[in-house]
């Protein structure tokens, strides 16, 4: 069976980027998302097992986001992809069960290799 | 028991074995050689015993006639007899003496020793015999005590012979020796008949109790020959047989039934005892046959035992020594052997593996021994292999050991081990020390030891970090880049003397088992590599806004900015001036003072274009704004002070520079405005060079002047404008990059020729690149795409015309746009700037190789002799 | 009624001994064999109460007299009279029957005394 991902980021270019990147995966794109309230609720719909999230946002910040996603379903695979330098927000988002940590902006490669990890880790 | 006897040492338990085995042979051949000689010396001593027996016998056989003799002497009242008595005494003497003779025999000690009683009495019934004679010949005693005072002698005598001879192991012998008891008893008894006979014969008279008497004697006699008929040998009994017979023996034996009858003893009591004693005398015969036979056979049997006792000695010796031979050469060979092995197993449980065991015999432990040289041989063997091991990883331990401990302390990073407290290892390298200027390393908690050296926000993400470096459920890159203090500013402090450090760590897990045992911390110190790129970025920054302060220079007129400069100084000056006069501490009028001659000062550099000046009176203004608002003090002012130093350094340097400035174009023998000319060709390399640089290309830029034209004032602009966007054009288009050009043999740095000339009337701009050319279809295409052209137009256009197409307005083959394009125009800028001053072009495009474009400028000879 | 005693020995001095020690004893000597053959007619047709044995007869030896005389169920004792060194052959008679044995030569005193021990 696929996996379900969902992405979330308040870039639409970002989105399209991270979108066309993940073609080539076996994971079926549940839906996109642009702020965290958005994400919350299409978790809590659609129960995706991968999501990748973006800290800075309106609304709902990532980290915010993040807490609501693990309270959901704490079994979901969050990478987190961002802008943001600051490494001690990275680090509390790992703290609350993100699995994964890129920065932007992404390349294609170093996407691949982060979700190659992210999902082999999910699949032991 | 049998475990005690299990556990002795070889050469006990061979003791065990043989020494029983020994015992036995000897006991064996002891018994063997006893038996030998035991016969030998019964047979010795039976033969002394029969020769003293014969003795005897002989005697009692005369005292057996004496006793007949004398019986019939008594009988008759001593009137027969007499002599013969006489006779018989002497012979009895006789064979007495000779018996007596042969006891004192030396080789009879033993003997006599053995029967000592018993010769003794023999002796002293012997001894009796000359009383009873005396009686015999007085008459004093009957015919009957007579005989039996001799009986009983004889009596004794034959026993004394019974016990003298009756001891032998020899069954035949022993049997013989009966046989020869029973006959002497039987002759005795004989004997007695003769004696009663004699004395009935002589009284022609037999009483009731003689006669029973007699009867029991022949009886007895009887049963004694029967006995001596079964028991004794037949050579015996044939030889009685064929002696004791005929005339004499029948004539004894009528007589004797004539007593028996007792009806008339008429009979001769001589003739009686002369036909008894014949017979008696056979007797006699056959008992010395027997007796000489026993002897013979006896002496026989003691040769034999003799010769068997030696033979058995020397058999039992020969034998026995053999056996010890052999058992002891067996043994020893085997105990020495084992000794040989004992030996060698002591030498290689020592350790000593040196040699070989040689076991010279093939038996089991020849074998045993090979094995064993074998087992050693593998021992040694395995034993090399280890100890080459044991070598290669002492080798390899002492050199990575020694190599750790060399790198640590040698090695310019810090590196350390964290356990899962966050503590740092006992062993770290010794770059550590010396980066963080702190001794106590070792068992702190890594956090704890960065506390007071960074912020505090970064310590919490350290802390979350090195968690999550532990967290096995994390990727390590993930979590890596995270790393809060990937790069970070520190401040150390060495003997009060704080020192900024910029310092690298880098955290790397170390698995053991497939567990997150440590993480590996590498420390680098960065402050020097920082501190230089920071020089070198301050440095660049110098140069660009010495660069910009030429070039801001170049752009005022130097008589203009002569003036402003002087003033400027004279008016900052005045500034210092009034501050070192102020006695009464006056600043606020001191501040108004300085903001208005700042701001006049701000006011002329914009005027004459001076950006540089004008931003930096600026920045003062602002200073001086922001004290105002407040109640100003003399260190206040202090700040201010230091910036219009600044200001009035900057002035002195930009004055420097003109005077420089001045000085070379004092060199240069230059009509017309030179300054400016060589002002634009500096500007036209160093644009040439920034924009080979963001194309990620190398150009050099020629300025060639063989006429020394002069360019106009009115033509230094248009010049320039035109030079950098031909500059951009063939750097961005014209110019390949460097891979390209090595591809293609060119030098890498792309070669831009200006040349500048002149004839009476006209002006000639020559511009020349090494690139690849125009491309006549990219033009097209181009055109086409901008909707300059039609395929129709272009059909019928010549190839300058199609080249032409590079100065329309619209047209730019760059599919960027970036900051080099100058003005943004592209080429058809030159075009119109042609087209304004009345200007001319020609283009020479060789494919791959050249793109050249001269220029015509009229000469304004008129106009600058106007200005003149 | 004094007891009846069978004499049985080839020697007529044996036999004039044995007859004088039993008659002084009170004996009946009711007859006297010197062989084997005459010593069976006698015993059968007696009856003795004892029988004085010897050994060797010229006709047959004394244990062959002993089978007949079980043979023919002759009741009497029998004392087995032997020559010296007989041992085995007066044990053979004894097994046979025979009451007791004495060893020639004897005195009149050592007959008496198995007589005795024999008819007690």
């Amino acid at each position: 069976m696929k996996k379900k991902l969902l992405i979330v980021d308040d870039s639409s270019v970002m989105r399209r980027t991270i979108e066309k990147n993940l073609a080539d995966y076996d994971l079926e794109i549940i839906g996109q998302a642009a702020n965290g309230v958005e994400a919350v609720q299409m978790v809590m719909d659609k129960r995706p097992d991968v999501v990748t999230l973006d800290i800075t946002m309106p609304e709902m910040d990532g980290i915010a986001c993040l807490e609501e996603i693990m309270k959901i379903n704490p079994e979901t695979k969050v990478m987190i992809i961002t802008a943001l330098a600051d490494k001690l927000t990275g680090l509390i988002a790992l703290d609350k069960g993100a699995r994964g940590f890129m920065y932007k902006p992404v390349n294609a490669d170093d996407l691949a290799r982060s979700f190659d990890k992210l999902l082999k880790r999910d699949g032991e | 028991m049998i475990k005690r006897l299990t556990n002795l040492p070889i050469r006990q338990k061979f003791a065990v074995i043989i020494i029983p085995l020994i015992v036995i042979i000897l006991a064996f051949d002891y018994l063997q050689v006893r038996y030998h000689y035991l016969d030998y010396s019964d047979s010795v001593r039976l033969n002394k015993a029969i020769r003293v027996g014969i003795e005897i016998n002989h005697v009692v056989h005369e005292i057996q006639k004496e006793r007949s003799i004398s019986s019939g002497f008594l009988a008759n009242q001593g009137e027969s007899f007499g002599v013969k008595l006489n006779k018989q005494r002497e012979s009895t003497d006789s064979t007495l003496q000779q018996y007596y003779n042969e006891l004192t025999n030396g080789d009879l000690e033993d003997l006599l020793e053995l029967h000592r009683t018993d010769l003794d009495q023999l002796n002293a019934y012997f001894d009796k015999l000359s009383t009873l004679r005396k009686n015999i010949d007085e008459h004093r005693i009957s015919s009957e005590s007579s005989i039996d005072r001799f009986s009983e002698i004889n009596n004794n005598a034959l026993n004394t012979v019974i016990k003298l001879i009756d001891e032998t192991r020899d069954k035949e012998i022993a049997q013989q020796i009966h046989a020869i008891i029973y006959f002497l008893k039987s002759k005795e008894f004989a004997s007695i008949e003769r004696a009663i006979g004699t004395q009935a014969f002589s009284r022609n008279h037999i009483d009731f109790t003689l006669y029973n008497r007699f009867t029991t004697l022949v009886a007895n006699q009887n049963s004694y020959l029967d006995a001596f008929n079964i028991i004794a040998n037949q050579e015996s009994i044939e030889y009685y047989n064929q002696i004791v017979s005929g005339e004499e023996i029948e004539e004894v034996d009528r007589m004797r039934e004539v007593l028996f009858a007792n009806d008339t003893l008429s009979e001769n009591p001589d003739h009686w005892y002369e036909s008894s004693t014949i017979k008696i005398n056979r007797l006699k015969d056959v008992e010395d046959y027997m007796s000489d036979n026993i002897q013979k056979r006896t002496q026989n049997i003691a040769q034999t035992s003799v010769r068997n006792f030696w033979t058995f000695l020397i058999l039992d010796v020969t034998i026995g020594i053999i056996a010890f031979w052999l058992m002891t050469t067996i043994v020893t060979n085997l105990l020495k052997n084992v000794s040989i092995l004992e030996a060698y197993t002591r030498r290689i449980s020592a350790g000593d593996m040196t040699k070989k065991v040689v076991i010279p015999t093939k038996d089991e432990l020849g074998q045993y021994a090979n094995t064993f040289n074998r087992m050693v041989l593998e021992i040694r063997k395995s034993q090399f292999e280890l100890r080459k091991q044991r070598d290669k990883a002492k080798f390899l331990y002492k050199n990575i050991y020694g190599v750790s401990l060399v790198v640590f302390e040698n090695i310019e990073q810090g590196i350390f081990l964290l356990d899962k407290e966050f503590k740092i290892s006992k062993f770290h390298s010794k770059a550590m020390k010396e980066i963080f200027s702190n001794d106590r390393i070792a068992g702190e908690n890594f956090a704890n030891f960065m506390r007071p050296l960074i912020l505090p926000r970064e310590l919490e993400a350290l802390e979350m970090f090195m968690r999550h470096l532990f967290n096995e459920d994390m990727d390590e890159e993930v979590v890596n880049q995270l790393n809060p203090i990937d790069q970070v500013k520190i401040h150390t402090e060495q003997n009060g003397i704080v020192a900024t450090k910029y310092i690298r760590v880098e955290f790397t897990r170390i698995f053991r088992k497939e567990k997150i045992q440590n993480i590996m911390v590498s420390v680098s110190d960065e402050t020097e590599s920082i501190l230089l790129q920071q020089h070198l970025n301050e440095a660049e920054k110098k140069k660009q806004q010495e660069t910009e302060r030429v070039l801001s220079i170049l752009k005022i007129d130097p008589s203009i900015l002569r003036g402003f400069l002087h003033n400027s100084r004279k008016m900052l000056k005045s500034i210092s001036e009034r501050y070192e006069k102020n006695e009464n501490d006056e600043y606020g009028e001191l501040l108004s003072f300085t903001f208005d001659i700042i701001h006049n000062l701000k006011g002329n550099a914009v005027v004459i274009g001076m950006e540089l000046m004008a931003n930096k009176f600026h920045e003062i203004e602002d200073s001086i704004t922001a004290l105002q608002s407040k109640e100003v003090r003399g260190k206040d002012f202090l700040a201010i002070l230091y910036e219009v130093d600044e200001a009035d350094r900057m002035i002195a340097e930009i004055a420097e520079m003109l005077y420089k400035i001045i000085n070379i174009y004092k060199k240069f023998p230059a009509e017309g405005d030179s300054v400016s000319n060589i002002m634009v060709i500096d500007s036209l390399e160093r644009g040439a060079e920034l924009i080979a640089k963001e194309e990620g290309k190398t150009v050099n830029l020629t300025f060639d002047n063989i006429d020394n034209v002069v360019l106009p004032e009115a033509y230094i602009e248009p010049f320039k404008d035109m030079m950098i966007q031909l500059i951009r054009n063939s750097v961005v288009h014209g110019i390949e990059a460097p891979s390209v050009r090595m591809s293609e043999g060119k030098v890498i740095m792309g070669e831009l020729l200006i040349e500048l000339s002149k004839s009476d009337n006209e002006m000639f701009i020559r511009y020349k690149d090494d690139g690849r050319g125009l491309d006549i279809e990219r033009i097209k295409r181009q055109a086409l795409d901008k909707g300059l052209v039609t395929d129709t137009d272009l059909k019928g256009m010549e190839e300058f015309e199609i080249q032409s197409l590079i100065f329309r307005e619209g047209f730019s083959t760059a599919d960027k746009s970036g900051t080099n394009a100058g003005r943004g125009q592209g080429m058809h800028l030159v075009k119109s700037i042609l087209d304004q001053y009345k200007g001319a072009y020609d283009i020479t495009s060789v494919d791959g190789k050249s793109f050249e474009m001269i220029i015509k400028l009229p000469v304004l000879n008129v106009e600058k002799g106007d200005e003149e | 009624m004094s007891k009846t005693v069978l004499i049985v020995d080839d020697s007529i001095y044996m036999r004039s001994l044995i007859k004088t020690a039993m008659e002084g004893a009170g004996f009946e000597v009711v007859g006297e064999a010197q062989n084997g053959e005459s010593a069976i007619d006698l015993a059968v047709q007696l009856q003795p109460d004892l029988i004085t044995l010897d050994n060797i007869l010229p006709d047959m030896m004394g244990f062959e007299i002993l089978k007949v005389l079980k043979d023919e169920e002759v009741p009497s004792k029998v004392i087995m009279v032997s020559a010296v060194g007989q041992q085995t052959v007066v044990n053979k008679g004894l097994s046979l029957g025979a009451s007791e044995y004495i060893v020639k030569p004897f005195t009149e005193e050592d007959l008496l005394k198995v007589v005795e021990k024999v008819l007690a």
